[in-house]
């Protein structure tokens, strides 16, 4: 899990970045973590206790087959970033945004979305299982051939959204807002859509 | 500390291993012990310090027997014996040391009265009483009351960045759960639809 340092800086609730006494935010050198957390995605195979909170990352391929595990992109933004064959666990991207991002062939497992905003992203031939996506804004993107077993998209607008072909089997739909969304060999009549208890257990 | 997530098919439950870095590991509700939770175990944990019971459902502790045969840990509920075996008691607030984690309890009665939260940290395992986008079940009105109360009082007043770790469905973080849970924002807006009822009552009283 990542390290649950709290940030020296006076007054700020943020954790502190990998080992030391500053947040991302108030760290001095950011342009030095931001290339150090970059390099990481892009070269290394196994990643953990990363925590950064509101950093840009634009145009960067993940490393296929790594391993991110027990990290924190808190209201992130990821335009144009590609992450296949990845496999997440623990991850929280809450508050983030994605922007013609590509996830393709991916284990994504116990990890956040919520909050977040996508646009002409693409999520597709994933397992995502787990996974909160609550209250997400979801426009224009394709979700389809995707395990989505136990997820959550309650409260979020989900408009030109294609879930063709994809396990929404105790997938969570509460109150969302959905404009032409397409379930096409979906089966939308194993998820939840209403007031129904969705983990009434 | 590592905290590693297992899904478990029976009951349909998150059970989690925390490990410190020491290699101390606890398990939050044992709701099954199959070779895949076996192997996190030996592959993580040098040691089994203890188990907590947020609850005891048998969805959640199921697997505690197997459990005690094999490891034989400490383990830590509010009721005195779980599955008749005996355990340590932990009380409303109460700080217990276990390997190198600091794990405090917070009573949350309302889906069942023995339920407690496990705070790590800056991770909560919250069982059955809060869950990502809703709250437990509860067998009446009082029991919902009481559950809504002891959330807003003991939980919703954490820090944004607590990480939140339920007893079934995905993981979440205070921030999310206090924009987003809707049984939690029904509840608020029951609450003022009652004082705003109570006070335009008075209020035509005065007139009357």
């Amino acid at each position: 899990m990542f390290e649950l340092k709290k940030c020296s800086y006076p007054g700020c609730p943020a954790y502190s970045f990998m080992g030391t006494d500053l947040c991302y935010h108030h760290t001095a050198d950011k342009q030095r973590i931001h290339r150090l957390i970059t390099e990481k995605l892009s070269e290394e195979s196994e990643f953990r206790d990363i925590y950064v909170v509101a950093a840009d990352f634009r145009g960067i391929t993940v490393r296929k087959g790594s391993r991110l595990s027990g990290s924190n992109f808190s209201f992130c933004v990821f335009d144009r970033c590609v992450f296949e064959d990845i496999s997440m666990n623990s991850v929280f991207f809450d508050f983030s945004i994605f922007r013609d991002c590509v996830f393709r062939g991916d284990s994504i497992r116990y990890s956040v979305f919520s909050g977040s905003t996508f646009a002409n992203t693409k999520i597709n031939d994933s397992t995502v299982l787990h996974s909160n996506f609550m209250g997400i804004d979801a426009e224009s993107c394709d979700f389809s051939s995707n395990d989505f077993y136990f997820s959550n998209f309650s409260l979020s607008k989900l408009i030109d959204i294609s879930m063709d072909d994809c396990n929404l089997k105790r997938t969570s739909f509460r109150s969302c807002i959905m404009k032409n969304v397409s379930l096409r060999y979906s089966n939308p009549e194993d998820a939840y859509f209403r007031n129904e208890e969705a983990h009434g257990l | 500390m590592t905290i590693i997530p297992h899904f478990s098919a029976e009951g349909l439950s998150n059970v989690y291993v925390v490990v410190d870095d020491a290699g101390n590991g606890l398990i939050v509700d044992p709701a099954n012990v199959d070779t895949e939770l076996l192997g996190i175990l030996e592959k993580e944990c040098s040691t089994l310090a203890g188990v907590l019971i947020t609850h005891s459902h048998q969805s959640h502790i199921a697997g505690l027997g197997i459990l005690m045969k094999i490891y034989s840990p400490a383990v830590y509920a509010f009721a005195p014996s779980v599955n008749r075996i005996s355990t340590v008691q932990f009380r409303d607030g109460e700080t217990k040391r276990i390997g190198n984690m600091d794990v405090t309890a917070l009573h949350v009665p309302g889906h069942s009265m023995d339920s407690l939260v496990y705070a790590i940290e800056s991770a909560i395992f919250t069982g059955d009483t809060l869950l990502s986008g809703t709250i437990a079940a509860t067998g009446s009105h009082v029991e919902k009351e009481l559950l809504v109360k002891s959330l807003e009082t003991k939980i919703m007043t954490m820090e944004d960045n607590t990480l939140i770790y339920p007893g079934h469905g995905p993981i979440s973080k205070i921030r999310t759960e206090k924009i987003l849970n809707q049984d939690m924002l029904e509840a608020e807006s029951l609450k003022i639809g009652r004082t705003y009822q109570m006070h335009a009552g008075s209020a035509l009283e005065d007139l009357r």
